[in-house]
């Protein structure tokens, strides 16, 4: 009898236990929730900022085509993946479409970076406040992107750690709680890329831009 | 019989030695750090709201600066706190991240009123500058704004050595850029085409009704389950006397099951409801001299703008 009785208290604590990590479960998703609404909310902003910028280049008279062509792409792509309508339990994003809007804003590439340094390629840009105010605006919007990004990593760090874990993965497994993507540091986007050589992009340019990157 | 009774024991056994080892592996083990932190500040506890480390503003102005500082925390509705730090080199991190990890780690902002709060924060040898403003003042400091009062007052004094006075001037147009917009009227370094984010914050949610339910409604089951179990097994008949000794440790065997059942319910609605962090300093304020520390808000979501001289 003492040992049905061992037997059960103890059976009854594991699955307290195991059961009531889906209360943590829960949390730490409702966590990576937030994190992530924040990493949407900021590439939309970039997305919004983005047709100002490369607006206010071309009427200053900055000719990089192959630049703002694939800007054009990249954005409508990620335009796509964001607005795609949530798949998961109550209009969330599944993990699979949180995968495609990440690889989406990876295909920027360095082409923001670049936007970032127009105005050390082009000194007429430099005087112009309401360009530079811009260039701010992005910039601005690259960091609150790589800070969400940084937060987001780390609740989904902590939400996956705790998924995968032993008695929790049962339980997991069971009422269907996904792992969630990491988001990787897309490293063109906050500076510009180290590219042989700026003037390579821009043949029709008058040699009168400096040749030289100036370090940042 | 006899071999009934030694598979029950083995069985047995074995199964504790399983709960067991669900309990050990069940403890996590994480601890991962990233090479840099941009939630720890790398520079130490201020004293003041002006900390300067490289030495480079004259005592009269920076008790200046922090007079002004702390006369607008006071009068400012919402309470915004505003700091600045001036350090020789950043060495390797880049002064985003590090001016980010002072910003919240100091805890820059006053908790009661959504953290409003900013860091300029300057690295003298490395010739750059940062303003790190927290998520609350984004609206009243856009970042186009920033970078533009930045460039017009702090740029040109620097460029000329003038530290304290570039910075005194800086927080200066801070300051009456966020008055302007606390009483709705036209910010004297003109407006912003920004449009204002809203921020989802589900960082306090602990869990759900729902969650507990069906936690509770889980124990529940395996209660009646364990206790129909044993009640069947004592049906079933395991040997002969002591019918009333049998009786009386079936019903402790309840009474611990639902005392557990209990406390583990119990246990889910009361823990788990969140980590309600302690709250923090005040601002201290300027009757006493020494000063409080900061609100303790840290709420910096990347806001802000910077660059070089």
């Amino acid at each position: 009898m003492k040992r049905v009785m061992m037997l059960s208290i103890l059976m009854v604590v594991a699955f307290g236990l195991s059961g009531c990590s889906y209360n943590e479960l829960t949390e730490k998703q409702q966590q990576v929730k937030g994190k992530w609404a924040n990493v949407e909310s900021q590439l939309q902003r970039r997305a919004d900022l983005i047709p100002n910028l490369v607006k206010a280049a071309q009427t200053a008279g900055v000719q990089e085509q192959e630049v703002f062509g694939k800007i054009a792409d990249a954005r409508s792509r990620l335009l796509n993946a964001v607005k795609a309508q949530g798949a998961g339990e109550g209009g969330a994003k599944t993990a699979a479409q949180k995968q495609a809007i990440l690889e989406a804003n990876n295909s920027f590439g360095g082409t923001i970076g670049r936007l970032l340094v127009l105005q050390e390629n082009y000194p007429v840009l430099r005087s112009n406040e309401g360009f530079l105010k811009l260039q701010d605006s992005l910039e601005g919007t690259e960091n609150r992107i790589n800070v969400a990004r940084i937060d987001y990593n780390k609740v989904v760090t902590d939400y996956n750690t705790t998924r995968n874990q032993f008695p929790t993965v049962i339980t997991a497994s069971l009422v269907g709680f996904e792992e969630e993507p990491y988001f990787k540091a897309d490293e063109g986007s906050r500076k510009a890329p180290e590219l042989p050589d700026p003037n390579t992009m821009r043949e029709s340019q008058p040699k009168t831009a400096p040749a030289t990157n100036s370090a940042n | 019989m006899n071999t009934r009774i030694k598979a029950d024991r083995f069985s047995t056994l074995w199964a504790s030695l399983l709960l067991v080892g669900i309990f050990l592996i069940s403890h996590p083990v994480s601890a991962q750090d990233g090479p840099f932190d941009i939630d720890k500040s790398p520079l130490p506890e201020p004293t003041s709201p002006v900390m300067d480390y490289a030495g480079v503003i004259d005592s009269e102005t920076e008790e200046a600066i922090e007079q002004r500082i702390l006369d607008f925390a006071e009068s400012s509705d919402p309470k915004v706190e505003m700091a600045v730090a001036v350090v020789d080199t950043t060495g390797n991190i880049d002064i985003f991240d590090y001016s980010l990890a002072v910003a919240r780690g100091w805890g820059i902002g006053a908790r009661v009123d959504d953290d409003p709060g900013l860091l300029l924060f300057i690295a003298i040898k490395d010739r750059k500058y940062f303003t790190q403003v927290s998520l609350d003042l984004e609206d009243e400091l856009p970042d186009g704004v920033v970078g533009s009062i930045q460039r017009s007052m702090l740029v040109p004094e620097f460029k000329k050595g003038n530290y304290g006075k570039g910075i005194a001037d800086t927080i200066d147009a801070y300051i009456k850029t966020v008055e302007a917009k606390q009483a709705g009227e036209e910010p004297p370094f003109g407006g912003e085409t920004e449009e204002k984010e809203e921020f989802t914050d589900y960082d306090d949610y602990g869990p759900s009704a729902s969650d507990i339910i069906c936690c509770a409604i889980g124990i529940i089951a395996f209660i009646i389950f364990i206790v129909w179990s044993v009640q069947s097994s004592n049906k079933g008949g395991r040997g002969g006397g002591g019918k009333g000794r049998k009786r009386k440790s079936n019903i402790d065997v309840g009474e611990v099951l639902i005392d557990i059942a209990g406390g583990l319910v119990i246990g889910a609605l009361t823990g788990g409801g969140g980590s309600s962090s302690s709250s923090s300093s005040s601002w201290g304020g300027s009757s006493g001299g020494s000063w409080g520390g900061f609100g303790g808000g840290g709420s910096f979501g990347g806001g802000g703008a910077g660059g070089s001289w």
